[in-house]
């Protein structure tokens, strides 16, 4: 069963409005979806600490990285907000040693190019929710199995 | 245990006794820098010693790569006198001690004398004392290992100058020695560490090397690097784990695959735990011991290091980590074992972090220690459910014996934590206990949880525990607790949009409020989850159910109704306004049709559906009459008439977050389209200043989000005071797009806004937030005007058109409606012949024809009154009124001068206009008559000149002049017309000129004659005449004196030459007798030249002064010279007369007449206008004097230059 989940990326992945309100979430079907909405939706509580404290005490406000905002015994929440405020939450599993900062970052950078294709599409409104199907396939990816 | 480094003393025992004391206290006193190899950082340390005795057995073994027992410095102390005691006893005594050094290559020695500074020294020859000879046999190459120390007991600069030396020495020596030990071992530790793959390797035993050297660095205070050493091996035990997953499972691991019979939390109330260090070295600790173990040591250490937040930072991933280390090894602990290692755990180091850091390192810890009290909260409520402990169960026997393992696999120390009160453990054993208890712990963790939370600024994750608490709270049967934590979280998910989330604990808060039977808010909820397209087709029919039923319900127990939001169950989509004109009047019939969104997933019949209108009372506008003048100078004007939008904040669509993905923060909703109008500044010139479009609601809809942070705002349902309902009776709305149509008459005037729609279930109303963007129609108010306006440049002196314009506004005007008008003096006003008027609607171009009414006039005592016909309401009556301005006698009046025009007002007073409006027009005259008199000798001619001033043409006929004011009856004045009887016609900047000849001898005794000239004029075309007078007065006209000025050729030449100077001859005659003028014989009488200076120079005096005889036909002759400058034909130069009064100034030449009545200036111009230049100088009157040479000319022959020229004829 370990094995088996390990290989997964991501088990969810969210996209958050400036505002806060969830633009995409995507979970990992089998899994309970109110579980992860609840979880992203805590997890704002710390990119927002995370926001403000950047501007206080770095000067360094293009790292748009959070990193890991908070574990939990199963789960790892990871962030990354783009300059426009849009929060990107991608939660993987506690069990899942494979990730490491560096592929959590690549899966973010993958999210962002994503996202800003989507915002180039002048068809979709920034703000409105996510229903693009090459957004969806960026985000499957990251969800499927790492073969 | 102390570990302090170890320092042998070997020589004197007694006298280092008496030293040791000093010594130790002085060690630690300065820090000294610590230089240390591989380039790592130098760092202050203070050193401290245990100086111990030396015996062989201190010496290391070969092998013992230990670092805490063996000694890292060797003393020898002595106090040998003299010489001669040293070559005989402390001279052997010290070989023997460093060849048992040398034995074990120890280099790190030294040796101290005990000196008396009175000893007498004996300077002459040098090396003979002790210390020269013990540096001279033992320390020839290390003269710093040879110290004297000076009277150590006494106070002395001399003493306290070697205590310093010494221990300076001491701790550099020291450091050198900590070096090259710590260097050797930690070579001997990298190796042990390179053998880890081996079979035999074992990492209990690498770990107390390695610990070994953490607790060196600990000793001296280098608690970062002895954090290291910790960190170092965590990683490397870690990675172990790690690798078990690869398959890779090492030898030493099997005795932590051991089941664990004990879960004791962690122990940080000592800095080392030997108890499980014991486990530890003797291979026998289970991976929760060497977890627990290493962690409160790397706890203990940042203690030090006085970072409690670093300790609470590292506590979940702690956690966490060895949660899944036992995973991952496999190991089997009973149900709810690991729950209890965490939560004692966590609890541990909240209370350790409390105890160990001041206030001002809370907010530094705090972000950590809430997630901790979080966790522990959680892993107390995993207990709870798997022993029953929750209120909603009772615990069986089976789960009773669960509690009862669980207890005891925590009990082994209990002897120690019976010291500590409020002890984790003691804490966890409470909780599992009974029922009661573990409610109470788990509701003081939770607030403890939500309290930091809220704290830190953690909103979302209190509002979680919130929700967790109120299902704990269901479960106790607290419903009332209960909702308030769930409509806090509700309203923050509605607030931040999360549809799911909302959803869900909408639905919890649904069983809440039914619980409570709080039937309003049970009911709005249920409106709320039935429209919901989160929720299941089945969940959504359960509530519409739920709804209808206690709709019904609460119908029948006669309460009051109860009043629920409309949204988001239905929504209102658009709303239209028809209406059959622009603006609807009174009476006419407006269409109200909404377009409403069901959400519910069934049709609805409603009883009732009332539409709330609101009725603005508008001043009635001023349109009509702006509409006249259009650029109203300066000021902003909206150009359209747009419906008014007032300022209110945006309710629509609180609650429609909860529907689903779409729904965006409540307060980010813009409507789909936006007011804006046109607006423009115009100058005061009327020229444009600027225009440009507005949206008046733009503040509102700019608004920054996140300052308006209201929880409670769009919450409460507002039921609006209409002014006008509308309702419809039984409609049913279908599931989607709904059309309702509301009709209504016009009844009153105002501005209606349609606000607020109203559904009527059995006793439940659902309210709609007040409709946006506000649709309004206008039942239009204006008041009639009436206008006046000249058809063109008016005239006087004829009838001249000018229009009334009457709107009705929304008046409809009875019959017989009166204006009366009044004007100022001479002008009349009178109505037309035909007495017709235009009706034209108000609001429509010209072309439109008009309709043609028939009104009727009275005219009394001047003043017109017009009657108006009925006329209906926006419409515009146009009718013409004749007014005749008189054109005044300009020379009666006084008002000669260059006026050409008239203003006249005209005021008029009607039941249909409050006060009496004046309007000013300005009339011109057609034509102005002037006077003149001209004079040939004694004779008099009056010259009218009549001047046109309007491209009018106009007829003038028999023109008259009469003599007014004869002093009595009997004189006569003939005037005999010199000028042709028949009409004469005048138009702009064409004159008409009369004249008549006065007879001179008629005229004897009259001083001034009153003339009046009169006419009949009549617009060229018209028939009517109308006579015109002028009135003039002649002032002074009689001939007093003939002046003629003659210019005779100069002797010797037949003409005048230029240049050549020529007598002018000047002869004043007196034309009248002087009786009835002056009882003296002469009067003075002053001429001037006037001649034209670029043709005549004067020479001599151009002026003089001569007595004139006052009797009649006297003649006197003056002489004098001029000079011509050109030749040609010029005018003989002019000689103006003028009466002279002497001044009595004796300074003054001049002789100065007295009581000569003055001539006023304007009646003789004088030439130079400048009045008189001579003090005393009066001109005569215009007619006075008569210059008989006026207009004379001389030949003048051009100069002659001197220049000879030679004709030759042949």
């Amino acid at each position: 069963m370990t094995g088996q989940r390990s290989s997964k990326m991501a088990v969810c992945v969210a996209v958050i409005s400036k505002e806060n309100y969830p633009l995409y979430i995507q979970t990992i079907p089998t899994e309970d979806d109110l579980k992860f909405h609840y979880t992203v939706h805590t997890s704002l509580d710390v990119v927002e600490e995370k926001i403000n404290n950047v501007g206080k005490t770095t000067n360094d406000l293009r790292e748009l990285y959070l990193g890991l905002l908070y574990p939990t015994e199963d789960y790892k929440v990871y962030g990354y907000v783009t300059n426009t405020k849009i929060k990107f939450v991608v939660v993987v599993e506690s069990s899942n040693t494979a990730l490491r900062d560096n592929e959590i970052r690549t899966m973010f950078r993958k999210l962002h190019n994503a996202y800003t294709d989507l915002v180039c599409n002048p068809f979709y409104t920034p703000g409105d929710r996510i229903t693009s199907r090459v957004f969806e396939k960026v985000v499957n990816a990251m969800m499927l199995q790492d073969s | 245990m102390e570990n302090k480094p170890f320092i042998t003393c070997e020589g004197d025992q007694n006298l280092f006794s008496s030293l040791h004391g000093d010594l130790v206290q002085r060690l630690p006193l300065e820090p000294v820098e610590w230089r240390r190899s591989y380039g790592r950082p130098p760092r202050m340390v203070q050193v401290e010693a245990n100086f111990v005795p030396f015996t062989d057995e201190m010496l290391p073994k070969e092998g013992d790569m230990s670092l805490l027992r063996q000694p890292f410095f060797h003393m020898f102390w002595t106090d040998c006198p003299d010489v001669d005691v040293y070559k005989i006893q402390t001279k052997d005594e010290i070989t023997l001690w460093l060849q048992k050094l040398r034995i074990y290559n120890i280099q790190d020695w030294m040796i101290v004398l005990v000196a008396n500074s009175d000893a007498k020294k004996n300077k002459l020859l040098p090396r003979t004392t002790v210390i020269d000879k013990i540096k001279s046999d033992f320390c020839s190459k290390q003269a710093d290992r040879c110290l004297v120390i000076y009277d150590p007991l006494v106070d002395s600069p001399k003493s306290l100058e070697s205590w310093v030396a010494l221990v300076q020495r001491l701790k550099q020596l020291l450091l050198v020695s900590f070096n090259r030990n710590l260097g050797q071992f930690e070579d001997n530790m990298r190796a042990q560490r390179e053998r880890r793959t081996e079979v035999d390797w074992n990492f209990c035993r690498y770990f107390l090397v390695q610990e070994e050297l953490a607790f060196v660095f600990e000793m001296l205070k280098q608690y970062e690097d002895a954090l290291v050493q910790y960190d170092e091996l965590d990683a490397l035990f870690t990675q172990f784990v790690l690798n078990i997953q690869a398959g890779d499972i090492p030898e030493w691991l099997g005795s932590f695959s051991r089941p664990c019979t004990c879960w004791d939390g962690l122990y940080l109330w000592q800095p080392v735990n030997y108890d499980k260090r014991d486990l530890i070295q003797e291979n026998t600790a289970t991976l929760l011991d060497l977890r627990n173990y290493l962690f409160s040591r790397q706890c203990a250490l940042l203690f030090f290091l006085q970072r409690p937040w670093e300790v609470a930072q590292r506590t979940l991933p702690f956690v966490h980590n060895v949660i899944r280390e036992l995973e991952i090894l496999e190991l089997t602990l009973p149900a709810g074992a690991v729950a209890c290692w965490a939560f004692m755990s966590c609890l541990e180091v909240l209370q350790m972090i409390e105890r160990c850091s001041d206030s001002s390192q809370v907010e530094a810890y705090s972000p950590y220690t809430a997630s901790i009290w979080a966790y522990a909260r959680e892993k107390l409520h995993e207990l709870g459910v798997m022993c029953g402990l929750m209120p909603d169960m009772n615990p069986s026997s089976e789960q009773l014996h669960m509690v009862v393992d669980l207890l005891a696999g925590m009990g082994q120390k209990q002897e120690r934590a019976e010291s500590i009160p409020n002890s984790p453990d003691k804490k966890l054993r409470e909780a599992l206990s009974s029922k009661a208890a573990f409610q109470k712990h788990y509701l003081e963790l939770s607030e403890l949880a939500m309290g930091t939370y809220k704290h830190i600024g953690r909103i979302r994750s209190a509002r979680r525990i919130g929700k967790d608490l109120a299902a704990f709270y269901m479960m106790l049967g607290d419903a009332r607790k209960a909702e308030s934590f769930l409509s806090d979280a509700l309203k923050m998910y509605q607030r931040e949009g999360w549809g799911l989330l909302a959803t869900n604990t909408c639905k919890d808060l649904a069983f809440c409020q039914k619980e409570l039977n709080n039937m309003q808010k049970y009911a709005e909820s249920c409106s709320l989850l039935a429209s919901n397209d989160l929720l299941s087709p089945a969940d959504r029919t359960h509530f519409y159910n739920e709804l209808l039923t206690v709709c019904a319900k609460s119908s029948g127990d006669g309460d009051s109704s109860i009043l629920l939001h409309m949204e988001p169950m239905m929504t209102i989509t658009d709303v239209c306004i028809d209406t059959e004109k622009r603006h609807p009047i009174l009476g006419s019939t407006v269409h109200i049709t909404l377009l409403m969104q069901s959400s519910l997933s069934e049709d609805m019949l409603f009883d009732k559906v009332t539409l709330v209108l609101q009725r603005e009372p508008r001043e009635p506008s001023v349109t009509s009459q702006s509409e006249e003048k259009p650029s109203e100078p300066g000021t902003d004007k909206t150009l359209s008439e747009p419906p008014r939008f007032h300022k209110r904040s945006v309710s629509a669509g609180c609650m429609s977050s909860l529907r689903g993905w779409n729904g965006q923060a409540a307060s980010n909703q813009i409507p789909s389209y936006l007011n804006v109008q046109a607006e423009c500044q115009v100058k005061s010139d009327g020229s444009l200043n600027w225009s440009g479009i507005n949206c008046p609601s733009a503040s509102q809809f700019l608004r920054r989000q996140d300052s308006s942070h209201s929880l409670v705002k769009g919450q409460e349902v507002v039921k609006e005071e209409g002014d006008l309902n509308l309702e419809i009776r039984n409609i049913r709305l279908k599931p989607g797009d709904n059309k309702v149509c509301f009709t209504t008459m016009v009844e009153s005037r105002g501005l209606f806004t349609v606000r607020q729609l109203v559904l009527r279930l059995s006793s439940a109303e659902f309210a709609s937030s007040r409709i946006w963007p506000p649709a309004s129609y206008e039942v239009a108010s204006q008041n009639p005007t009436i206008t006046l306006t000249p058809l063109q440049d008016l005239l006087a002196g004829i009838p001249q058109q000018i229009q009334v314009t009457v709107c009705t506004g929304d008046h409809v005007l009875p019959q017989d409606t009166a204006i009366v008008f009044s004007t100022t003096p001479q002008l009349t006003l009178k109505a037309p012949q035909d007495r017709h008027g235009q009706v034209t609607k108000q609001d429509t171009a010209d072309d439109e024809s008009p309709g043609d009414v028939e009104y009727q006039t009275e005219d009394e005592g001047g003043v017109l009154m017009l009657k108006l016909p009925t006329v209906e309401a926006y419409h515009r009556l146009k009718l013409t009124v004749w007014a005749t301005a008189e054109i005044p006698d300009l020379g009666l009046s006084g008002e000669e001068g260059d006026r050409t025009d008239v203003e006249h007002k005209v005021s008029f007073k009607s039941p249909l206009v409050k006060d009496e409006p004046e309007t000013t027009f300005i009339f011109h005259y057609p034509f102005l008559a002037k006077n003149q008199l001209h004079t040939a000798g004694d004779s008099k001619f009056v010259h009218v000149e009549v001047v046109g001033l309007s491209t009018a043409k106009f007829d003038l006929q028999d023109p008259d002049l009469t003599i007014s004011d004869l002093q009595d009856s009997d004189t006569t004045v003939r005037l005999t017309p010199l000028h042709q009887d028949s009409p004469m016609v005048v138009y702009r900047d064409q004159t008409v000129s009369y004249l008549w000849q006065l007879h001179p001898e008629e005229l004897q005794g009259l001083p001034q004659l009153s003339c009046r000239f009169s006419l009949q004029y009549s617009l060229q075309g018209s028939q009517q005449k109308t006579p015109y007078n002028y009135s003039f007065t002649l002032n002074s006209f009689k001939t007093l004196y003939q002046v003629e000025t003659s210019v005779e050729t100069p002797t010797g030449s037949e003409k005048c030459q230029a240049g050549v100077l020529c007598p002018l001859r000047l002869l004043i005659t007196s034309t009248s007798s002087s009786g009835d003028r002056h009882q003296t014989d002469s009067v003075p009488l002053m001429y001037e030249v006037m001649a034209d200076n670029t043709m005549w120079a004067v020479c001599g005096k151009s002026s003089g002064v001569v007595s004139m005889p006052t009797t009649a036909m006297t003649t006197k002759e003056v002489l004098l010279e001029v000079m011509p400058l050109i030749g040609g034909y010029l005018p003989v130069p002019v000689v103006q007369l003028s009466q002279y009064q002497e001044l009595p100034s004796p300074d003054n030449k001049e002789l100065s007449p007295s009581n000569v009545e003055p001539f006023p200036d304007s009646v003789e111009p004088s030439l130079d206008d400048l009045g008189p230049s001579h003090p005393g100088q009066v001109y005569f009157g215009h007619g006075q004097v008569y210059s008989c040479s006026q207009a004379q000319q001389v030949h003048v022959l051009p100069a002659n230059n001197g220049g000879n020229l030679v004709i030759t004829f042949q």
